[in-house]
């Protein structure tokens, strides 16, 4: 079992959604944000414009694993690969280490309150009991493990089921993500990746991402439905 | 940074150098110093250069390294994966190095001449240069930052380090240490010479290599950085140190004045080279624009 | 132990209408998220998301509040509801008395899902003086569809409910996939996506979809009507129409087809600074691969020959039979509360308030039933005006009317402004009086979505900050004071008495969540039903879709669609353009701003903190501007800067500038509103014949640096 993500380029409506929808499952400090939309202009005759929605990529071969020197950056059985904020030192190597910037340090500067200055929100309260965040520590997106692992406990299928599959998953409206276990040949994912050949990022790195990525036309040939 | 700007194009590191970065800098820095005071010491069997390099090494070193960390109390954990990461190595060497070299410096004090001095003497060394020449593997395996990815970038901080151990020795011996002051001044003539075309080719090289790393030489050439490299590395690293070397080998007998001005330009210029080239680090954008 | 609820609501962000689920623990939000067992499969955006943090923003206005300096001055007394609205109902009950209920002018933003009260509350009182930004954003578009369908809304058939989807699908002048104008329809637009053959994209400018259409159609803004008029000739030249019914169905076709004559594809070539044959492919494959539709977007409202435009983008539907066919333009069957607009229908006009509505002698379409705006500000700039009294709930006319420098000093000569609003914006900084609203997490109300075939319950989760009332309370308490006979005891008698057609009272229909009719309850084809018509037709007078338009005729319109060039144009004012030689387009909505509201959503902000100019790389070049550099956006009314962002994507003859935008960070009673916002340069003297529609979307400019 490997969760990957397959993001589709052809329907991301860079709505930003994702990204606000991790912001709230994880009470993200002001400063932080795990999933991020990045634009890639083409000039040219007919300018193409694509839009990538990015988070870790969960590597297998995690060069941030790799760097982390107290062990603090770790890989589950099931891929995800995720820090244990209690043993995070905040030397920042996995940062520099990360070919693909999918990490942030959380400093001070960027945990100063939704409204510096003004007293919490509900939410910045509730989120100090929910979902501790460390100064001092390093932070990426986890593939929403949490609810992962309280959706299999229940018996939930990740990627089908939306309790058990990542909050910027089921908040895309355009149904540009989608979630699964990638050696399962069955799934929605692995047959994406087959179909629409999807391609990873960097791979010169040989990190191997479990994230894709497919793009191509709207529209189809055959008409029949 | 907005985040739709994020890797659309060339994108700096800036956790090891912005803002409190800056002690990692120095942290770096100061490791390569004290490690080639230490080497240079050895060398000049100058008891106050090992000194004054456990000094740096534990404190200015050490130091910077624990306030830049984002949970200095944990800075304890960072030992525990050596097999795979650098700073784990480079951790353990800082260790060892202070905890070797404080017991060489009581055989040296107390029992000189003793096999134990000897032995920690080597310790001490191994350790030194261990210190020196691991940060220049940190930023070397950074597959991600290909100004980093040189085989050049750990030769030069030894180089640098050495160098710098030299310049202190100067000073050290002008101050009636116990170092040989000529013997100071030819060694480091050399290396000054061998240190400036070093980070010409090392510049040269990352420049012709592939497009962000020539990107990252630009941006040093013509960015925010623009001035700390002309005059630190290119005017302060390589231009008078040059200069003054080659003078010295028309000139039989220099100025030891001139001497110790020429090191203080290429210590400066070592600080400007690690600054220029922790600030100029560039990743590769996300996607190839060719996609 | 602590308690901990899920609560579902429908959100209205934006225009509204995704389910929603939120995480109540003890009192406060700690989650929300969409709910799926809705029609919006539990997708929301980031707009509603961040919701969290609009509630418990420091900023938001808790208590009514009582000018006591200059206008303007920003100094205020909190008073109590009562003071407040006894007020102002004090203050339209003189004016009634002293020069008629006509002087009364009720005013809201964009819909925000109170459009029903606004209308009522103004006719209750007798005036039909409502001053609504809908000439400029949906009311042509309705008022034209309602020429042909009777009621006045088409919708694209996304669906698939008729057993086929859309198989050409032209996205015109729209952004539906993140400005959703008819909110949830994106997520099922963009769904519709996965089933459509061709994608056909007319924009200026590059959107997230244009890179992956079919077809891009980079058109010069303001010139839609010459493309529609093109294709129609082609289709009809090339026979390609839908004979069966054109001719069982239609009324005019051959006037249409002799007035299309002159649009050659050569000719709207050089109009539109398209290819011929890009414009040839478009038309066929719209022509050939049916059904198909058009999500025509607002952009084509914002033009002074908006009218013209609306009517031969619906001449073509038409001619291609995309009317009422599954998968094509639709006009839904609402659920069996009825319209929930017959909350105010049910108050007639009288003749006498529609002889005072302002501008209704010029703008015969637009202003039947709502003021003309400009027209209300230029009368109050000339000190003639027939409005005395404002009651403005929730919107920034200030900084939404074209032609700002004439908008502020036109609002100073109010008699009377009273404002509801979340926050201390430019609008409510101007008023005499301002109220707290409630935000809709913060309320229960019914939203009424855009196709109209489904209605949502709005439900309450936490208390509103102060003593901040949501708006439908406002309307009905002040309604009670005014015109106590239309207005109800308390809000959820009124909520009951909306819902009341469907036998459902609002604790019921609260539980429910939502009414539709959906699917198999729709009608396709309803002119080939008694549904309009006794023995088929539609409900116009001649029983056809009007290609010629008999209504328009009497009107003293042009009952046939043309191609006019806009107000300002290279074409139409050559003088001007070699002053400001670039085509000036504004709007282009922004996935996470509402229109100017959010800027002081941290979150939000965070995605784009200035407000953005999109200029070509080359145009940039040529001009010394780099990406991300202030520039200067200069018209013959004025200047503003934006930052600019080279883009290859748009036209290298158009500028676009973001429009809406205040600095809600900055000083009152202004807000930085001059600095940034588009309306600083747009004008108000060339508008739309029919609907009075300014030219928001195709000016001149020039652009240099800030220095
Ligand atoms: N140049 C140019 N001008 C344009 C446009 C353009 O594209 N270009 N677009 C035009 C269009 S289509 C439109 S619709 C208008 C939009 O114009 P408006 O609807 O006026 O939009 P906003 O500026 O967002 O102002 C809305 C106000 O309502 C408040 N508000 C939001 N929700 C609520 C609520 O639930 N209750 C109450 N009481 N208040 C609330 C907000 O805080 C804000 O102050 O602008 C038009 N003007
Ligand atoms: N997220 C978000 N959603 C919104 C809003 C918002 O502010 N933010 N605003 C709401 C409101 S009030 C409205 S009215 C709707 C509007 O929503 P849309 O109708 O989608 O309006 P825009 O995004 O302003 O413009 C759509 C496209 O028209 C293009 N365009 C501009 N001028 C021309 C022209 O002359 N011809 C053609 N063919 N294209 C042109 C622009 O480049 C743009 O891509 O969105 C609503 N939804
Ligand atoms: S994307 Fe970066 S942070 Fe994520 S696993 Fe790969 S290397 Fe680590
Ligand atoms: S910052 Fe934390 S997670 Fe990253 S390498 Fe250092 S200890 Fe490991
Ligand atoms: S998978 Fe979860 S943690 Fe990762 S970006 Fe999406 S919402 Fe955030
Ligand atoms: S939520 Fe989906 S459509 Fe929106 S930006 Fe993210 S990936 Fe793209
Ligand atoms: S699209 Fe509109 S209704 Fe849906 S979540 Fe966003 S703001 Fe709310
Ligand atoms: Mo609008």
């Amino acid at each position: 079992m490997r969760w990957g993500m397959v993001v589709d380029l052809t329907s991301c409506a860079r709505c930003y959604a994702c990204i606000a929808a991790c912001r709230i499952e994880h009470f993200l400090p002001m400063g932080m944000s795990w999933p991020r939309l990045m634009a890639l202009e083409t000039g040219g005759d007919r300018p193409v414009v694509s839009t990538y929605s990015v988070r870790c990529n969960q590597c297998q071969e995690a060069l941030c694993i790799e760097v982390c020197p107290t062990g603090a950056t770790q890989q589950r059985a099931d891929g995800i690969v995720w820090v244990d904020q209690d043993m995070c030192v905040g030397c920042r190597y996995c940062i520099i280490a990360c070919p693909y910037q999918n990490r942030t340090f959380l400093s001070r500067d960027k945990d100063k309150g939704f409204f510096p200055g003004e007293s919490l929100t509900d939410f910045e309260k509730a989120g100090k009991i929910l979902y501790a965040h460390q100064v001092g520590t390093t932070e990426k997106c986890n593939f929403c493990a949490e609810r992962i692992d309280a959706g299999l406990a229940r018996g939930l299928r990740p990627g089908t089921d939306r309790e058990a599959t990542p909050a910027c998953v089921n908040t895309c409206p355009a149904r540009a993500l989608t979630f699964g276990d990638l050696d399962d040949p069955n799934s929605e994912v692995a047959g994406l990746i087959r179909e629409r050949e999807g391609f990873q990022l960097h791979p010169e790195y040989d990190t191997d991402p479990s994230i894709y990525f497919i793009d191509g036309k709207i529209g189809y040939a055959d008409t029949s439905d | 940074m907005e985040v739709h700007e994020w890797m659309i194009r060339y994108t700096r590191q800036t956790e090891w150098i912005d803002r409190r970065g800056i002690f990692l800098w120095i942290a770096f820095y100061a490791g390569g110093l004290g490690g080639g005071l230490y080497l240079v010491s050895l060398y000049f069997n100058s008891l106050w250069g090992m000194f004054i390099s456990w000094l740096i090494i534990a404190v200015i070193k050490g130091g910077a390294h624990l306030i830049f960390l984002g949970k200095p109390t944990r800075f304890w954990r960072i030992i525990f994966r050596p097999q795979t990461s650098w700073l784990a190595r480079g951790l353990i060497f800082v260790l060892l190095f202070v905890v070797f070299t404080a017991i060489q410096l009581v055989f040296s004090y107390w029992l000189p001449g003793t096999a134990g001095e000897i032995v920690f003497k080597v310790l001490a060394g191994i350790m030194a240069l261990a210190v020196t020449v691991y940060t220049g593997f940190i930023l070397n395996t950074v597959k991600a930052v290909p100004f980093w990815n040189s085989a050049l970038l750990p030769v030069l901080f030894v180089l640098c380090g050495i160098l710098g151990g030299f310049g202190l020795s100067v000073v050290i011996a002008l101050n009636g240490g116990h170092v040989d002051i000529m013997a100071a001044e030819t060694g480091s003539r050399w290396l000054l010479i061998i240190n400036a075309l070093i980070i010409a080719i090392y510049l040269w090289a990352a420049a012709n290599r592939e497009p962000t790393g020539k990107q990252s030489v630009i941006e040093q050439m013509r960015g925010s950085v623009a001035p700390i490299f002309w005059i630190g590395i290119v005017v302060l690293g390589i231009i008078i140190p040059l200069a003054i070397a080659f003078s010295s080998y028309f000139v039989v007998k220099v100025e030891s004045a001139l001497l110790v001005t020429g090191v203080a330009c290429e210590v400066a210029g070592g600080l400007a080279l690690r600054y220029c080239v922790l600030k100029a680090g560039a990743y590769k954008p996300l996607v190839a624009t060719a996609h | 132990m602590s308690e901990r609820k899920i609560i579902k609501t429908t959100c209205k962000s934006c225009h509204g209408g995704c389910g929603v689920l939120v995480t109540v623990e003890d009192g406060a939000i700690t989650h929300i998220e969409g709910n799926p067992d809705t029609p919006t499969w539990g997708t929301m955006c980031s707009k509603g998301l961040s919701s969290i943090q609009h509630i418990n923003h420091p900023d938001r206005l808790k208590y009514p509040l009582k000018r006591t300096g200059e206008r303007g001055e920003g100094k205020w007394q909190r008073i109590s509801w009562d003071e407040a609205l006894d007020t102002i109902a004090d203050k339209m009950k003189e004016s009634i008395e002293k020069y008629g209920p006509s002087s009364i002018a009720v005013s809201q933003g964009t819909g925000r899902g109170y459009n029903r009260y606004t209308h009522r509350l103004a006719r209750s009182i007798g005036t039909a003086n409502i001053i609504t930004p809908g000439y400029i954003c949906h009311s042509p578009r309705i008022g034209l569809y309602g020429l042909v369908t009777g009621y006045g809304r088409l919708y694209c058939d996304y669906h698939g409910w008729g057993g086929e989807f859309p198989k050409t699908q032209i996205s015109w002048a729209k952004q539906l996939e993140i400005s959703s104008a008819d909110a949830e329809m994106a997520v099922w637009y963009l769904n519709s996506l996965r089933h459509v053959k061709n994608l056909i994209v007319v924009d200026p400018r590059e959107t997230a979809l244009s890179s992956r259409a079919a077809l891009w159609l980079q058109i010069r803004p303001g010139t839609d009507a010459a493309l529609a008029l093109g294709m129609i000739n082609i289709i009809i030249n090339e026979e390609l129409y839908d004979k069966d019914f054109v001719e069982n169905w239609t009324y005019g076709f051959d006037k249409l087809k002799e007035r299309v004559q002159e649009y050659t594809p050569e000719r709207v070539a050089e109009i539109t600074w398209l290819s011929a044959e890009d414009i040839i492919k478009a038309a066929r494959a719209f022509a050939v691969d049916t059904p198909g539709c058009i999500q025509i977007g607002s952009s084509l409202e914002r033009q002074a020959n908006c009218g013209q435009t609306l009517r031969a983008i619906i001449c073509l539907m038409a001619i291609t039979g995309n009317i009422e066919r599954p998968g094509s333009m639709m006009s839904w069957m609402v659920p069996d509360t009825g319209l929930l607009e017959d909350f105010f229908f049910e108050i007639p006009l009288t003749d006498e308030m529609r002889k005072g509505i302002v501008g209704s002698d010029v703008h015969k379409m637009g202003a039947a039933r709502t003021a003309h705006s400009d027209s209300v500000i230029k009368q109050l700039l000339n000190g003639d005006s027939v409005v005395k009294v404002w009651f403005s709930v929730g919107g920034q006319q200030i900084l939404h009317l074209a032609n700002t420098n004439e908008v502020i000093p036109a609002m100073l000569n109010l008699d009377f402004l009273a404002h509801v609003d979340q926050f201390m914006g430019p609008m409510a900084e101007h008023a005499d009086i301002v109220l707290p609203a409630a935000h809709w997490l913060e309320m229960d109300d019914i939203y009424n979505m855009h196709p109209r075939f489904m209605i949502e319950a709005i439900n309450k989760t936490v208390d509103p900050p102060g003593e901040a009332w949501p708006d439908n309370k406002i309307f009905n308490e002040l309604g009670k004071r005014v015109a106590p006979q239309y207005w109800f005891e308390n809000v959820e008698a009124m909520l009951d008495y909306q819902l009341r057609k469907a036998s459902l009272t609002w604790q019921e229909f609260s539980q429910k969540g939502f009414l539709a009719k959906m699917g198999e309850d729709q009608i396709y084809y309803k002119y080939k039903t008694d549904y309009w018509r006794e023995g088929g037709g539609f409900p116009t007078p001649t029983g056809k879709l009007e290609l010629f338009s008999t209504v328009l005729e009497s009107m003293g319109y042009d009952a046939l669609p043309y191609f006019q060039e806009p107000g300002e144009s290279p074409y139409s004012t050559p003088e001007l353009a070699r002053e400001y030689p670039l085509v000036l387009s504004t709007g282009y909505r922004q996935p996470f701003y509402f229109l100017s509201q959010y800027r002081n959503i941290p979150w939000l902000r965070s995605f784009q903190k200035d407000p953005i100019v999109q200029i070509h790389p080359e145009t940039a070049r040529k001009l010394g501007i780099e990406d991300g550099d202030w520039a200067w956006i200069e018209s013959p009314r004025g200047r503003i800067k934006q930052k600019a962002r080279l883009f290859p994507g748009i036209h290298p003859g158009v500028v676009m500038a973001t429009a809406n935008c205040f600095y809600p960070e900055e000083p009152g009673p202004l807000h930085g509103l001059l600095t940034s916002n588009p309306n600083v340069l747009t004008s108000n003297e060339h508008c739309d014949p029919m609907y009075g529609s300014p030219d928001l979307t195709a000016l001149l400019c020039k652009v240099y640096k800030v220095e």
